[in-house]
């Protein structure tokens, strides 16, 4: 399956500004899963400055600097994603006892398990709090593997929690998020991966893009696809498994993911400081067409 | 004679005079004690250094561990043993004047005392020494390039990786950087001495190592106070070092044509900013806060007077978790956005480098044994207090181990006090903690109170890594604190003195100025804050000058009228009271006075204390005095020496300005009022002589201009518009010349006849009259010529169009045209005086806005929130 995707973000000030300097992560990444076979940034006013390395997450980062007046500035990133399908058997036949897991994260003798033993830490914005780790033994038994564990502890959160886009901010604590079982993909991935480290397992962030498909007969709308955010686990020898709570799916077909990381706060598709400015309004929209 | 054995003949005489076979007998700690009683026993060492040997110590420098031949401690004291306790006590004295005004002062909760004696090493303790920092700071150089690159330590275990990652000085950001920016530049570590005599190390600074300002100050105290010490203990000089910090600093900028370094500090808030500013001054960087840098880019520039100016090399005294408020998560308003990026392109040099402060971690501290043997082939020389897992809890003596945490490096509990605590942590959280053997400094002699007294000492050594090895400061802080066992601020200082056994050069001694002086230096870029801030010192000492003589005059007055009451004279005391009441003529110099506490009749006297130490009243003295010692701060590493003493005696005032009542006598107003004038004077007269326009000291004058003529010009339109009789008129005409220190000029210039006329016209139309209206004005308009111009060639600027326009305006007026009165008053002067007003303000907005205006400050953009486009 071949995607082209159109992610454009507005802002619109109510003052001029002077000077911005931003951080984007809208490069879609190649990985086991898919293939980025192009991408381009344009940003109006054009960016006087432009650089892009890759961060520690292994994520491609855009920094660009504006510093003529502006009150509107537009950022769309046009990419083509091809994605490969994975062997839904071999994750079958590498599954494995959880607890197994834990233990050789525990202790890292190679470069991908240390790597990975980074994400069984509390993060910023997954804070480990009191409970979680019992919310999660609930699926995570004792002899019980992997993925068909995580499997479990998806559907429940996808039962469990109330999908309320009013409901939470990024400055929504997870605690808040877990006591009133709402919120949106955002605070169910951070929550996931909360239950995953509470008991020593390595999950990670991962902000993406999902294709929504029209009721029956209407006509899909223009900016009505999605940026995402779903979580991701590790299964040695098999690689990290993705899981989308939200929807309760293990994303295949219609989930391209853009940027990994711990949490939100490493993987924002586009920050930045600004001078000047006063009040802004912000625009998000994404297009994502089949093209085979 | 070979001039080595000179000094080492005079010591081998005084040794033995004391005892009789000082070779024979086996080197144990112990030994010095006696030798040093035995020394005792011929009473020549005077009373106050053999009470302190007579005392029982533990472990002390100088009484255990001095070594078999102290020849170090006793070159000291050859030259001590003939001063009386009067005699240090004195020298003690004159070190805390020096200290405080050096302005390396700290805040009163970290007050600093600087000891007369100082601290000796022997030559051999000192090899030891040198050689262990060096192999040290090796050793945390490869692991830092491990850890932000391979990782193999954490692979193989030699690091525990999630202690690492947990460790919140482990910064990701680092790995995206270029490898070469992250070799370690200016680092220090402390040491101290256990009871067995070798070295142990309490902490490493691998971020912003401190009291490298302090070290240098004692230095020059030192040097000042102990001279001839100096000189016959043949001390090791630090110059050298500091030469070799400031060519480092050069080679990362060797292929510029100009390069710039600057100093970044916090700001005045910062508890060690005098330290900051103090480098500032020795090294000749420019000191700048983060507002004052910005990343345009991919370089990082300094907003300075003249524009935005490329840096290259930032040392950085702000720690690096906060450093770029765009790329790191946690947003800091001491961040500079896109800092790392520019690090990241090679366009600017940040020392020390990103993420250095892991270093310190426990999870790499309690494993530089099995590190140094790994990665040098050798023993660790300098090694930490032995350390233990929790799990071994129960096989330990816990009356001398201590539990210290791995998050928190703050953290200390006394296993022997405070056992109940521990069990409950150890048993909840083991992966937390970890014991440590309780390091047991050694204490060191130290002057208080009149005797020496015996207090806990550690040692700071400083280490630079250069592309030519690694050199040691042949010196060190040492300190004693007021906590109890090393961690926190020096409480207590010494100078550490390096014995060399070898004479000394004389001229090669340490002379304490800037020690390279280049091009870019002299040229010094300030930034567009420090430009503000000079402005405002202008005014601000202007304006202390100018209310001081106000109320002088004032003061003279209303004593005259009330021994010799007469119409003229209480006319004259009644207009003042309104005038200075009103604010009119005094800051702010409102045009259409508004009375504060309105209905509520102040006699002369309390409006005199009001001006002087009132802070309600905006423009009293204390308020702009306080006003004016603020922003020296601020601009304290341009001042001289002497200027920082004499802002030291202002301070002293305002100390006694805040503790005066409504009670105070008139005449003991009129003697402070001599003193703040005295020491306002002194200073003006400080900073005449070291005022190079390049240095941005102009402002200083234009400021200064500005507040004259807004002074004089106020005056004239408060006190003299009125038309009254011609003895009352005079009465008030010549109060207003004494406070333009004018009186005599006038009598002189026009002995025929004195008029309102005739005053207005020295005041503020003579062109040559040092102290007239026009006089300031072309002044502005020639320093304004130094400021970087920012427009078309050919067209006159906005703030020079201002200038021109009072001038031209003071040029063609006629003094008749100002005396003449419509209904008893001078309505031309008033409108005179308006317009000048209104123009001298536009200047300041202009200036501001062209010049100053740097202060806008950044805010978070909208992070795009995942969510804002779900459906």
């Amino acid at each position: 399956m071949k995607y082209k995707i159109k992610h454009s973000t507005t802002y619109q000030y109510s003052d001029f500004v002077t000077l911005c300097q931003n951080q984007a992560r809208l490069t879609p990444k190649t990985n086991r899963g898919q293939i980025c076979h192009s991408s381009r940034i344009d940003i109006v006013p054009p960016a006087n400055y432009q650089q892009q390395f890759t961060d520690y997450f292994n994520n491609k980062v855009t920094v660009f600097e504006i510093s003529t007046q502006y009150k509107t500035l537009n950022v769309t990133v046009t990419s083509e994603v091809e994605l490969l399908v994975t062997a839904k058997k071999d994750l079958e036949n590498l599954d494995m006892p959880w607890h197994k897991v834990r233990d050789l994260l525990a202790t890292p003798n190679s470069k991908e398990l240390l790597k990975t033993s980074e994400f069984i830490l509390a993060s910023p914005l997954t804070p480990i709090e009191e409970g979680i780790k019992d919310y999660a033994l609930i699926s995570f038994t004792a002899e019980e593997k992997l993925i068909s564990a995580c499997k479990d502890l998806m559907a429940r959160i996808f039962h469990d929690f109330k999908y309320d886009p009013g409901f939470s901010t990024i400055s929504t604590p997870l605690s808040v998020v877990f006591a009133q079982k709402r919120g949106v993909c955002q605070d169910f991935a951070h929550f996931a991966l909360a239950c995953l480290r509470s008991i020593g397992l390595a999950g990670r962030y991962v902000s993406g893009y999902i294709e929504t498909l029209p009721p029956e007969g209407e006509e899909k709308l223009e900016g009505a696809d999605a940026t995402h955010a779903w979580f991701s686990v590790f299964l040695p020898s098999f690689g990290w498994v993705d899981f989308d709570p939200t929807n309760n799916v293990l994303p295949s077909e219609q989930h391209i993911t853009l940027a990994v990381g711990r949490d939100f706060s490493d993987v924002s598709p586009l920050k930045g400081v600004v001078f000047g400015g006063g009040n802004s309004l912000l625009d998000v929209a994404v297009d994502m067409i089949r093209l085979e | 004679m070979n001039p080595k054995d000179q000094p080492t003949l005079l010591v081998m005489s005084y040794i033995n005079n004391s005892i009789s076979k000082p070779e024979s007998s086996i080197y144990s700690p112990w030994s010095m004690r006696s030798l040093y009683h035995n020394y005792n026993a011929m009473s020549e060492l005077p009373e106050w250094l053999s009470l302190y040997l007579n005392k029982s110590h533990t472990h002390d420098e100088l009484v255990n561990h001095s070594g078999l031949k102290p020849v170090h401690w006793d070159a000291l004291f050859n030259r001590l043993a003939s001063l009386t306790t009067e005699d240090v006590s004195s020298r003690s004295v004159e070190i805390s004047q020096l200290m405080q005004n050096g302005n390396v002062k700290p805040e009163k909760n970290q007050q600093c005392y600087f000891d007369p004696l100082p601290f000796m090493f022997s030559k051999s303790d000192w090899a030891l020494i040198e050689k262990g920092v060096i192999q040290r700071t090796l050793l945390l150089n490869d692991i830092q390039q491990d850890i932000y690159g391979e990782q193999k330590l954490l692979i193989d275990g030699y690091i525990n990786a999630r202690k690492l990652y947990e460790d919140s000085n482990f910064l990701r950001e680092g790995f995206s950087l270029p490898s070469d920016e992250l070799k370690l530049f200016f680092t220090a570590v402390d040491l101290y001495r256990t009871q067995s005599g070798e070295f142990k190390v309490l902490k490493d600074h691998c971020q912003c190592p401190l009291g490298l300002g302090l070290l240098l100050k004692s230095r020059i105290i030192a040097r000042r106070v102990m001279a001839e010490e100096f000189a016959d203990c043949s001390v090791l000089q630090i110059k050298e070092f500091l030469t070799i910090f400031q060519d480092a600093i050069n080679e990362y900028s060797r292929y510029m044509d100009d390069p710039r370094v600057v100093i970044l500090t916090r700001g005045i808030d910062d508890p060690n900013y005098n330290e900051h500013a103090f480098l500032s001054t020795y090294f000749g960087y420019t000191l700048v806060q983060s507002a004052d840098l910005t990343v345009r880019e991919g370089e990082v520039c300094l907003k300075s007077l003249q524009g935005l100016g490329k840096i290259n090399v930032i040392l950085r005294w702000l720690p690096d978790r906060n450093i770029d408020s765009l790329e790191q998560t946690d947003y800091s308003l001491y961040g500079i956005p896109g800092l790392l990026q520019a690090v990241r392109e090679g366009s600017v040099k940040v020392l020390n480098p990103f993420g250095s402060g892991v270093l310190s971690s426990p999870a790499i501290k309690r494993q530089l044994n099995k590190l140094s043997e790994l990665l040098l082939n050798e023993p660790l020389l300098l090694s930490e207090p032995n350390s233990y897992d929790v799990e071994q809890a129960s096989t330990l003596d816990w009356n001398t181990i201590e539990l210290l945490s791995y998050q928190d490096p703050d953290f200390k509990l006394d296993a022997a006090t405070q056992a109940e605590k521990i069990k409950n942590l150890i048993d909840t959280q083991p992966d937390n903690y970890y014991f440590q053997d309780k390091p047991e400094l050694s204490t060191a002699p130290f002057w208080i109170d009149g005797k020496l007294v015996a207090k806990p000492v550690v040692f700071r050594c400083y280490v630079l890594t250069t592309e030519h090895g690694i050199e040691v400061l042949p010196s060190a802080l040492c300190f004693s604190t007021k906590a109890s066992n090393g961690a926190g601020v020096p409480g207590w200082i010494k100078d550490t003195w390096i014995n060399t056994e070898k004479n000394t050069d004389f001229n090669n001694t340490t002379i304490p100025t800037r020690l390279r002086m280049d091009v870019s230096l002299l040229e010094g870029v300030i930034s567009s804050r420090t430009a503000e801030h000079l402005f405002w010192f202008g005014r601000y000492l202007e304006r202390s000058e100018s209310t001081v003589r106000i109320l002088r005059i004032f003061i003279d007055k209303y004593t005259e009228s009330a021994i010799y009451s007469d119409a003229v004279r209480n006319s004259v005391v009644t207009r003042f009271t309104a005038a200075i009441k009103s604010q009119r003529i005094v800051y702010p110099y409102l045009e259409n006075g508004v009375i504060l506490n309105e209905g509520i009749t102040a006699t002369p006297k309390d409006m005199a204390f009001q001006l002087l130490a009132d802070k309600q009243f905006p423009g009293s003295i204390i308020n702009t005095l306080e006003y004016l010692c603020n922003t020296s701060k601020q601009i304290q590493e341009l001042l001289s020496h002497d200027s920082r003493r004499m802002m030291d005696d202002i301070n002293g005032q305002i100390q006694i300005l805040k503790n005066l009542t409504t009670h105070i006598s008139t005449r003991t107003m009129q003697s402070l009022l001599d003193r703040i004038i005295g020491s306002i004077m002194a200073f003006n007269g400080s900073i005449t002589d070291c005022m190079p326009n390049s240095n941005g000291w102009f402002l200083l004058e234009i400021g200064r201009r500005i507040e004259r003529s807004i002074q004089v010009s106020s005056l004239s339109s408060t006190l003299l518009t009125e038309e009254y009789e011609e003895a009352e008129e005079l009465g008030v005409l010549e109060a207003v010349l004494s406070c333009q220190v004018s009186l005599v000029t006038h009598k002189r210039r026009y002995r025929m006849h004195q008029s309102i006329g005739t005053g207005l016209e020295l005041l503020l139309l003579d062109a040559e009259y040092p102290r007239s209206l026009l006089f300031q004005l072309e002044q502005i308009d020639e320093l304004c010529r130094h400021l970087p111009t920012k427009r078309r060639p050919g067209v006159i600027s906005a703030h020079e169009k201002a200038i021109l326009l009072s001038k031209t305006s003071c040029s063609i007026t006629e003094k008749d045209y100002l005396q003449q009165s419509v209904d008893e008053k001078r309505q031309h002067l008033v409108e005179f005086c308006h317009n000048i007003r209104i123009n001298l303000d536009t200047f300041c907005d202009v200036l501001l806005l062209q010049y100053f205006s740097h202060t806008q400050t950044a805010q978070k953009l909208n992070w795009t929130n995942i969510e804002q486009a779900q459906p």
